[in-house]
């Protein structure tokens, strides 16, 4: 199971990129940051380093956000997976039926705005971690 | 690779295929080790967890195709977050040279096979790796 305390953040952009490792540095200064720029490099940072929650951006070039998603339901729901990850969604898509969507996806816990609105991440970071 | 540490990956959607491959595998390699993925979704989580040292993979799947279990080992490797370097042998009923080209270049691919398989092609292959 998960005893790690990793944190991992999915964001190609690397000023946003910068921001959120900076809000996590704050909140969460016991958890160990690991930072990915694209959805491959994503996953492969999620099997090395088993991180108990991920932040994951949507919308990327070449592999989406729902990539990850994909990849991760597909073992967890094949009981392939040594680790169960809890992933929240950061996404500027604001179509609702795409939004339900993902709330729907396994391992997904929560789906945010984009911009993230820092103050309601805090609070869903103390339920979750 | 030693014959008792041969731990294979057979990405392959088509059942039937999988069975082909695997009993084929079990014939020459007794004491191998034989993982099963219908997918790439399957076959990179399966990659992650077991590190198998052969991999025969599938190119055309539905959903996720081969070229996306060849696009996360590079990028894994290129950012030195995997170390060790699997054998992939492609089986594609891919028939477009260029394209054939191409994935035999792709990293860790040590040769492409065409579909229907040839397995005296597959274990001339394995015959050189395997002590």
């Amino acid at each position: 199971m998960n005893h790690s305390k990793n944190l991992l953040i999915i964001e190609d952009e690397p000023i946003t990129r910068a921001m959120y490792i900076n809000f996590f540095q704050k909140i969460t200064p016991d958890y160990q940051l690991f930072e990915a720029s694209n959805a491959l490099e994503g996953l492969c940072m999620s099997f090395e380093k088993r991180p108990q929650l991920i932040l994951l951006d949507m919308i990327m070039p070449e592999y989406s956000g729902k990539f990850v998603l994909d990849v991760m339901e597909e073992g967890l729901s094949k009981n392939l997976l040594s680790f169960t990850p809890k992933i929240i969604v950061v996404t500027s898509i604001d179509n609702a039926n795409e939004l339900m969507e993902l709330t729907k996806r396994l391992a997904v816990v929560s789906v945010m705005p984009k911009p993230l609105p820092f103050e309601t991440l805090e609070e869903l970071l103390k339920l979750h971690l | 690779m030693k014959k008792n540490m041969l731990r294979f990956l057979i990405i392959e959607d088509d059942e039937m295929i999988r069975i082909i491959h695997k009993e084929f595998l079990e014939e020459l390699f007794p004491e191998c080790e034989i993982l099963e993925a219908e997918n790439a979704a399957q076959g990179i989580c399966l990659y992650f967890e077991c590190r198998p040292n052969v991999i025969l993979l599938d190119m055309m799947m539905p959903l996720m195709g081969g070229e996306s279990f060849l696009d996360i080992l590079e990028e894994g490797y290129s950012k030195n977050i995997l170390k060790d370097k699997p054998k992939i042998v492609v089986i594609t009923a891919i028939k477009d040279v260029k394209e054939l080209m191409s994935i035999g270049k792709r990293f860790a691919v040590e040769a492409v096979i065409s579909k229907p398989l040839v397995q005296s092609q597959l274990k001339a292959l394995l015959d050189d790796w395997v002590e």
